[in-house]
């Protein structure tokens, strides 16, 4: 058994919580585990991504192409950016909500959602897109986004992880205070996706 | 932490070293932030009560090694973790090092940057050790950079010179399983004894150059045993030599090709164990050199086969289908033995065979609420007639360098900007001249140069963007701030006097947020003749919680678009109902400062 996947946001957006929890998860579960993420500089606001592969035996931490099992994409526009990434037949779960970037702010890039989506729905992959942004802020918080995208990974990721055991790991990594919004955004994101 | 032997976590790379840094029993460990290694010394200093060793952010690298090598000449044990380029500023204690020696294991985890992802070059620091004849270990993963790490402080003692331990980006900042080993408790009776061999005289380093190449000679020996180096036969009449995280691409690309040649597995660079490259080289018709960023393997491989007159292939970056550029991943390294062995490329079946539409990039911005912002935005304002040069340097501040706030016109090193903006300043008298540098990076390397702008009597405007942290590297502590490393209360060095006593005349402190005051000090320091310095002050924005954040109110809003224009903040969107304030304001007010219209406002809450 050899489980890939990739996480891919925008700086500041809690892709390394995620990617922390799912490894900690599959760690839980005895797995030889290979992850890297993005660190340093481009955490400012900049494009970010996360690789994690478990399995009995793996070597690489960065996903080769077209060999992740599972893209789950913060963003829309970092989601088409890996794209590559993803199998034939693979699982993609996108936050439909996307953080534009200086280009798309200024007015100055001619980034057309609908284009994006259209190409998201064309792959032969099953796409899961919805706004999980609102999501969470109907939990409590925008910042448990996070949380809404593991909670849809969890049931629809098609990993060896259980449903539970993700959301157990992920409450141990966040703050107490926080456990209840990311509690009832991971539900919600389960919920979305199912 | 865990502190069972036995125990398999969950670790990072830069977390596995400092677990085995503890495992040796270290005395002492010192280091200045710089991605990708910033981790080591943060994990460091988490546990340094718990095991009673002494853990610091030093002023900058080259303290941190002399740092080190101090309390390695008493017999303790010391690490010192930085950058590539933490090592180049290190440099001078360390080539001199080589032929000093210590007593005490001393190890340098240097952490390198292919890509690079957050560095300004990406140089090897593989051949930094070659240049001081210093052994290198380079891990390929977690549990071998915990490993490597401890031994290395034995590998140190046995040869008595520092070991450099060398991950990547990739090895750094990659997570593994680790299983956990015996913690040996740091020991108390150590002292430096008086000796002749401390003191570098030219006498003395003709002597120890000698001594210095024979200790290759013995580490070449010592490699040929060490468990780190590993020949996994294959089948095929050519061989792979690799080393670091290349091997995990190595042997994921000859899974995807279905190939089974030897491998030699190398986790000592250098000096490379000869006789067991040599093992594998007489029984291949072809060598394929795989190794990250330059050739340090394949020039040791190619003499050793020139010097044994073997009649073999070497493949690698001399031959020119191995790249010399950026990160290496699966994909690179099997087109890389695609191209040597002829082979026709298949690509496994992505999900989509389409062209992805186009995208728009994105680079790294200052956060929503960044005080550099303010700061830059009232340089900009009071240099407007005059065209200045602005100086940037390393740091957050660095990513004022894009538009709109076009920041930065210079970058080179640590310290730089403002010795070169003096340089500058040399040849166009009549234009003005500011330099950017943070609270950190003056305190790093930019004191001297405010010493020699003021000796020169040079007319530069420095301008210290002092947010009370080293906010780049993830918000380590510094002599400005108050804290040491382990969390207790420290000095704190007053920016303000520091610069007095360089014997700068015109210093000026402002809260860059009070924009308007920031814009009068910009022009007051740009108006004076001589060396001038404004310090911005205000804390960074992930550090604290402004209560506050602002809307737009639409019906006063004319669009003229002037805050994005020119504050290029993430907040400030353009979107189908017009300019609107995300969720994500971080309450600055900068952009109500700057409104013409005064149609920003505050959410009342």
């Amino acid at each position: 058994m050899k489980y890939s996947l990739v996480l891919t946001g925008v700086g500041g957006q809690g892709t390394i919580l995620a990617s922390r929890a799912i490894s900690l998860a599959a760690m839980e579960k005895g797995y030889m585990i290979r992850s890297t993420e993005t660190l340093g500089m481009a955490q400012r606001g900049g494009s970010v991504i996360s690789h994690i592969r478990f399995g009995d035996e793996v070597y690489s931490p960065i996903v080769p192409s077209g060999q992740a099992d599972a893209l789950l994409g913060f963003d829309l526009i970092e989601a088409v950016r890996w794209v590559s990434l993803l199998k034939k037949g693979g699982v993609a779960l996108i936050n439909k909500a996307l953080v534009p970037p200086y280009e798309v702010l200024i007015g100055e890039s001619n980034f057309n959602e609908d284009e994006a989506k259209q190409f998201l729905d064309s792959m032969k992959a099953d796409n899961i897109i919805f706004d999980m942004t609102s999501l969470a802020v109907e939990a409590g918080n925008y910042r448990a986004t996070n949380a809404v995208l593991l909670g849809a990974f969890s049931v629809k990721g098609r990993s060896p992880l259980e449903p539970e055991l993700i959301k157990k790991v992920m409450l141990e990594l966040i703050p107490e205070k926080l456990a209840e919004v990311n509690e009832k955004a991971f539900e919600l994101g389960q919920k979305a996706a199912s | 932490m865990e502190e069972t032997a036995g125990t398999r976590v969950l670790m990072m790379g830069n977390e596995a070293i400092a677990r085995g840094a503890v495992e040796a029993g270290i005395s002492v460990a010192a280091s200045y932030p710089g991605t990708p290694s910033s981790e080591i010394m943060a994990t460091l200093a988490g546990w340094a009560k718990k095991f009673g060793y002494h853990a610091e952010w030093s002023v900058n690298e080259k303290v941190a090694m002399e740092t080190a090598a101090g309390a390695a000449y008493t017999g303790a044990r010391a690490i010192v973790s930085l950058k590539q380029m933490g090592l180049n500023v290190a440099s001078d204690a360390v080539m001199s090092l080589a032929y000093i020696g210590v007593e005490g294991g001393m190890v340098i985890a240097v952490a390198d940057d292919p890509g690079p992802h957050s560095s300004q070059t990406e140089q090897d620091s593989r051949y930094f050790a070659t240049f001081a004849k210093l052994p290198v270990l380079e891990p390929s993963s977690a549990q071998e950079a915990k490993d490597m790490t401890r031994w290395a402080f034995e590998l140190s003692e046995a040869l008595h010179l520092p070991v450099i331990v060398r991950p990547t980006t990739r090895s750094s900042h990659s997570h593994g399983d680790v299983v956990l080993g015996e913690i040996t408790k740091p020991k108390k009776n150590f002292g430096f004894i008086k000796d002749p061999k401390w003191c570098i005289l030219p006498s003395l380093s003709a002597k120890n150059h000698v001594l210095l190449e024979n200790r290759q000679e013995e580490a070449k020996k010592i490699f040929l045993e060490s468990s780190f180096n590993w020949i996994e036969k294959g089948e095929t009449d050519w061989a792979v030599v690799t080393s670091g995280v290349s091997y995990n691409y190595v042997k994921e690309a000859l899974e995807l090709l279905d190939m089974n040649p030897t491998i030699l597995k190398v986790g000592t660079p250098y000096p490379l164990p000869d006789e067991m490259a040599l093992n594998v080289m007489k029984e291949a018709k072809r060598i394929i050199v795989i190794e990250e960023q330059e050739p340090v393997i394949e020039d040791q491989i190619t003499r050793l086969a020139w010097k044994n007159k073997l009649n073999i292939d070497i493949n690698g970056k001399w031959t020119g289908e191995v790249s010399r550029f950026g990160e290496f991943n699966v994909e690179r390294v099997k087109s890389f033995f695609e191209t040597i062995l002829g082979l026709t490329p298949k690509q496994p079946e992505a999900a989509s065979k389409a062209q992805a539409p186009a995208i728009p990039g994105r680079p790294p911005i200052l956060c929503a609420g960044c005080s550099h912002r303010a700061a830059f935005y009232a340089f900009k304002e009071a240099g407007k007639k005059n065209e200045p040069v602005y100086c940037g340097d390393i740091g957050c501040y660095t990513l004022g360098y894009a538009p709109p706030l076009n920041a930065q016109d210079t970058c080179l090193c640590m310290g730089g900007g403002i010795t070169l903006a003096y340089g500058l300043s040399l040849i166009e008298k009549d234009r003005p001249h500011i330099a950017y540098i943070g609270d950190s990076t003056f305190l790093h390397a930019g004191m001297t140069g405010v010493l020699n702008l003021v000796y020169n009597k040079a007319n530069v405007t420095v301008v210290i963007l002092d947010n009370q942290t080293t906010a780049m590297t993830g918000f380590q502590p510094h002599p400005g701030v108050g804290l040491s490393a382990t969390g207790d209360p420290a000095p704190q060095a007053d920016l303000e006097k520091i610069v007095r006593a360089l014997g700068v005349e015109h210093v000026e402190t402002v809260n860059p947020n009070d924009l308007q005051a920031t814009i009068e000090a910009a022009h007051r320091a740009l108006d004076y003749s001589g060396p001038s310095v404004v310090i911005t002050r205000a804390p960074c924005v992930n550090r604290i919680k402004i209560d506050k954040s602002f809307f737009i109110d639409k019906d006063e809003c004319s669009e003229c678009e002037i805050c994005i224009e020119d504050l290029g903040c993430p907040s400030i969107i353009k979107s189908a109902d017009g300019v609107v304030i995300s969720d994500t304001c971080a309450g600055c007010g900068i952009c109500v400062t700057i409104c013409p219209t005064e149609a920003i406002k505050e959410v009342s809450k």
